[in-house]
């Protein structure tokens, strides 16, 4: 044993007489485990390793959706009307949190949310909760500054309605998470809700996104951008007479339509009262509807220009055809039809001017039934428009046979027949258009982000209702309601050739079946110029106190829209006032009645001295121009 | 009393290797706490500087003082232990910490080590008559293991219990035990594993020893740093992710992995040859220690040299076993490569020792001869 020369140095160590096969021993048995363990780890690493991989990858990563940015709404002018801001949503893991009372405690007070209802929804288990969507910039900065654990924030984008209440119903809203709920945003949200972007996000063992470390799989791409019909300037116009002239009348709501004749595009839609798309919460759920589009009233009197339109169509009639009025009385079967005002014999045009019921009637009977009801349908009366909006209703139009004893009487003046005003501009555009019944739009055209059109509108004739000279005839007759003596002579618009029609409905009480007795809807429908028509205009007011007659109540309403937007239009006056162009003699008179003649006439005058007239210029005979000022000269004469 | 042919004999290349790997335990922690401030790896920074003095200073230590000193030094471990049940914080159930002061805390039960196995050696040394032992020859080294043991089982701390009993048990087993004594102590373990397993046990160590044999039983549980271990490892594959691009390390998935699981950051960043490369550097550092236990020229400093080699081994066996999901998890530290003080300062201190061992071997062995 001392031979070797290990085991002469081990042969020093006293009691130890074999220890080298131990220490070999021992070296093989830590070689095997070491090998053991060095094995197991090959296994891991190299044998097993994509279960491990995948492992990993399942609980590094995160697949997190990147929402996109949501398109525009922009008036025809290119007007901003809903755009997006970034506002900070805050949420809140409640495992990160130590005091959980006390907590929403502190948070309650930042967030002016009661601390029950916030330690509620902390309590719900959840790992992640909002507490507060799109927070306001301030409130965000306070909680920030105060820096709480387990509070965190991510950016969310938030619409927004710069001008407030302005064509609120046609826009409609989104909800917290973008997506459409009423009006354009529902209708169109396929277009302007953009589609989402992928990315992947790197997360540590708390669930914590690292955004840092994130790999972008698809970018998400913005909406696109919707371009209406409607011109805000317009639409801001109309809101205002309407609000204007229901809150004049006391009245409970108001609905305007004004739409460009030749094409069904329509340039403003309101509904009184308001609503502003930025405040959802504040609004009652009636003022979010379109009314418009929505809401379906019996017509009354309106209807008639549309039955002589009929009458005329089929030859019938004539507009100097000549009925009698029966002195404002006349059964029919069992019932009793009334005029406001009694007359005796009237033709066609006469019967429209002043609205006569017991006519309308008759008109009607000589139509027949069957006829009427297919011109009516014809017209687009019981059936939606197929306006690009949602919530259209049909308005309601009995069939013929259906109509009962004194159904074709009633609906000759617009009774027990419902239709929208949206149904009604359409309609009237067509006997303003020379007979095309056209398909009424709000969305001119659809853009992408670089301003390349995907989609735009053309105007859609739905069918030819009536002939071109039908459509003149009736005008003529219409243009007859807006002069003296007439019931739309309020809506008549200086400078401007007009047709329209009154309508003063009572509004029926669904639980006797019969009306309401102290219940109307005034309202006025018209289109100008006569001559070339430019916009048709459908004004209506539900319940006005002051006034049950559209001609008292909605005419003024027509008169103001029409006079503002044919002005901003630029559409030059070209009309009766052509007589009166003329320098009429004004020598003798006095001051006073100068005075009223150029204000009647619409003339500026500039007034010299006191007295009667002595000197005129220009001239009697002379032509006087747009921007003539007549200089007139007075002396007093005894 | 200094000699300077105890320079020219001191073992560089066993000092490289150890240094080595405290480096690759340094650049790892580096990695595993850049995230969180490095402030793990600057206090493990000032340890490693602290360890390599006390290295150097004990291999010039002649060891014959230390045995002169190894009860003292053994009956201040058990005090220490005694003032951690006493003054320690508990740390997830067990008070096996002592703080002093704000940056400093030490584990007795880690520093216990060295001085058991400096008990036991003195024990031989003093012992004349030579192996195989019977049990009542070893009563002494029995209650010196004993004593620890029943301090560290009032933390109570499962791993360094099992890890002491190792440690100390292969030590007396090598050195020379009767069969019948061996036989003996066979059926004692395995007879008192069940009544331990049913009254001693705590629940959360039971549940580490069930989901030890099923890890996927609770993944979210008590399983839950094993299968993130071996997904950190896994993933590793054959070459690593790299430096600082172990994403499971990184992330914090492994819970402690500063500390017990250090070897799962290296296997995830390094690879398969990273973490083998080290183990093998483990491996020839205890087969150094090995080969100096049978150069030593003594029994007390063979025995020294056996005690410390058993430290490194089972250690490492454990920890590794632990991290690859050989073995369940055990609160074992990584000795060199683990965050921690009292574990760094209680390697290096054996380090230490081995090299004052190897130093001595060959001058003073020639002098024995003469004589």
């Amino acid at each position: 044993m001392k031979k070797t020369k290990n085991s002469k140095r081990i042969s020093l160590v006293r009691g130890l007489e074999k220890p080298v096969w131990k220490v070999r021993l021992i070296g093989g048995l830590i070689l095997v485990l070491f090998a053991a363990v060095s094995l197991k780890a090959l296994e891991l690493q190299v044998l097993n390793r994509d279960k491990a991989l995948d492992l990993a990858r399942k609980q590094h990563w995160k697949k997190l959706t990147l929402l996109p940015r949501r398109g525009k709404i922009l008036d025809s002018k290119k007007k901003e009307l809903a755009v997006n801001i970034e506002a900070e949503s805050i949420y809140v893991r409640p495992r990160n949190i130590l005091d959980l009372p006390d907590f929403s405690n502190k948070l309650s007070k930042h967030l002016n949310m009661p601390q029950k209802q916030i330690l509620a929804m902390l309590l719900t288990g959840k790992p992640f909760i909002w507490v507060k969507r799109v927070a306001k910039p301030e409130v965000v900065a306070e909680i920030k500054k105060a820096n709480f654990e387990g509070v965190g924030f991510i950016e969310e984008p938030k619409r927004v309605y710069p001008n407030s209440y302005l064509a609120g119903q046609i826009l409609g809203f989104t909800d917290i998470d973008s997506k459409g709920i009423e009006g354009i945003e529902y209708y169109h949200d396929d277009f302007l809700a953009g589609t989402p972007g992928k990315i992947i996000v790197q997360k540590d063992a708390r669930g914590k996104e690292i955004i840092s470390n994130s790999v972008v799989v698809e970018e998400s791409k913005t909406g696109f951008d919707i371009f209406l019909t409607i011109d805000s300037q317009i639409q801001y116009i109309v809101e205002k007479e309407l609000k204007e002239g229901v809150e004049k009348s006391s009245a409970d709501k108001g609905i305007a339509v004004l739409m460009k004749s030749e094409t069904g595009e329509l340039l403003a839609m309101a509904s009184y009262p308001f609503f502003d798309p930025n405040k959802i919460d504040r609004n009652s759920q009636e003022n979010r509807k379109n009314l418009p589009m929505w809401y379906s009233f019996e017509p009354g009197s309106i209807m008639k220009g549309f039955l002589a339109a009929a009458a005329l169509e089929e030859k019938k009639v004539t507009s100097n055809s000549r009925f009698n009025c029966e002195n404002g009385r006349r059964k029919v079967g069992s019932s009793i039809i009334n005029d406001v005002h009694p007359y005796g014999i009237l033709s066609l045009s006469e019967i429209i001017k002043v609205s006569s019921n017991i006519c309308a009637s008759k008109i009607a009977e000589t139509l027949g039934k069957d006829r009427l009801y297919e011109h009516l349908k014809g017209f687009g009366f019981g059936e939606k428009t197929g306006i690009d909006l949602p919530g259209e209703s049909s308005g309601r139009l009995r069939n013929s046979k259906d109509w009962g004893a004194i159904g074709l009487a009633t609906i000759s003046f617009g009774q027990g027949i419902s239709v929208t005003a949206l149904q009604l501009a359409t309609a009237l555009s067509a006997i303003a258009n020379g007979g095309y019944l056209m398909r009424p739009y709000v969305v001119e055209k659809i853009t992408d982000l670089d301003g390349r059109v995907i989609q735009e509108k053309k105007p859609e004739v739905v069918r030819r209702v009536i002939s071109y000279d039908t459509a003149e005839e009736v005008t003529k007759i219409l243009e007859g309601v807006m002069t003296k003596g007439g019931t739309g002579n309020r809506a008549s618009i200086q400078g401007y050739r007009s047709a329209g029609k009154t309508g003063t409905a009572q509004v029926p009480n669904p639980e006797t079946g019969g009306y309401f007795p102290d219940r109307h809807i005034a309202s006025f429908i018209g289109f100008a110029p006569a001559d070339d028509p430019e916009m048709t205009l459908v004004v209506a007011v539900e319940n006005p106190k002051t006034s049950p007659y559209g001609g008292v109540v909605a005419a003024p309403i027509f008169k103001g829209i029409m006079e503002k937007v044919l002005f901003y239009l630029g559409i030059p006056p070209k009309t009766t006032f052509a007589q009166s162009r003329f320098m009429p003699n004004l020598m003798g008179m006095s001051s006073r009645d100068v005075l009223r003649w150029a204000e009647k006439e619409g003339i500026e005058v500039n007034l010299k001295g006191t007295g009667s007239v002595i000197h005129q210029k220009p001239q009697e005979g002379e032509i006087i121009k747009e921007d003539t000022v007549c200089l007139i000269e007075l002396r007093q004469t005894i | 009393m200094f000699d300077r042919r105890l320079l020219k004999n001191f073992d560089w290349l066993f000092f490289f290797i150890v240094i080595l790997i405290c480096i690759i335990g340094l650049v790892n922690l580096f990695s595993a706490s850049y995230q969180t401030g490095l402030s793990v790896f600057k206090k493990q920074l000032v340890w490693f500087t602290l360890g390599v003095v006390v290295a150097a200073c004990i291999s010039f230590f002649d060891h014959r003082s230390l045995e002169r000193y190894s009860h003292h030094i053994y009956v201040f471990s058990v005090l220490l232990l005694i003032a951690a049940l006493i003054f320690g914080k508990e740390v997830s159930g067990s008070k096996s910490w002592i703080s002093l002061g704000e940056h400093i805390t030490i584990q007795p039960s880690e520093l216990a080590k060295i001085p058991l196995i400096l008990a036991i050696a003195k024990f031989y040394q003093n012992d004349f008559e030579g192996g195989p032992y019977g049990i009542r020859d070893l009563i002494k080294p029995i209650f010196f293991i004993l004593l620890p043991l029943a301090l560290v089982m009032l933390q109570p701390d499962l791993g360094t219990i099992l890890i002491i009993l190792l440690i100390s048990g292969s030590l007396v087993i090598f050195i020379g035990l009767k069969i019948k004594s061996f036989a003996l102590l066979l059926i004692l373990i395995i007879g008192l594993s069940f009544p331990t397993w049913h009254y001693f046990l705590k629940g959360y160590q039971k549940e580490r020893i069930e989901t030890f044999l099923d890890p996927s039983r609770d993944p979210l549980g008590s399983g839950y740093n094993a299968l993130q271990s071996q997904i950190a490892v896994g993933s590793g594959k054959f070459f690593g992710k790299g430096f600082k691009q172990g994403s499971q390390a990184q992330l914090r998935f492994v819970p402690e992995q500063h500390t017990d699981f250090i070897y799962s950051v290296l296997a995830e960043e390094w690879g398969f040859i990273g973490g083998f490369f080290t183990l093998l550097l483990y491996f020839i550092v205890i087969l150094w220690i090995l080969d100096t236990a049978s150069l030593a020229k003594d029994r007390f400093s063979m025995v020294l040299s056996l005690g410390i080699a058993s430290i490194f081994f089972w250690h490492t066996l454990i920890n590794v076993g632990m991290v690859t999901g050989l073995l369940p998890v055990m609160g074992v530290p990584l000795p060199l490569l683990s965050y921690g003080g009292s574990s760094l300062i209680t390697a290096m201190l054996g380090v230490g020792i081995v090299l004052g061992i190897r130093m001595r071997k060959f001058p003073i062995a020639k002098e024995e001869i003469a004589l």
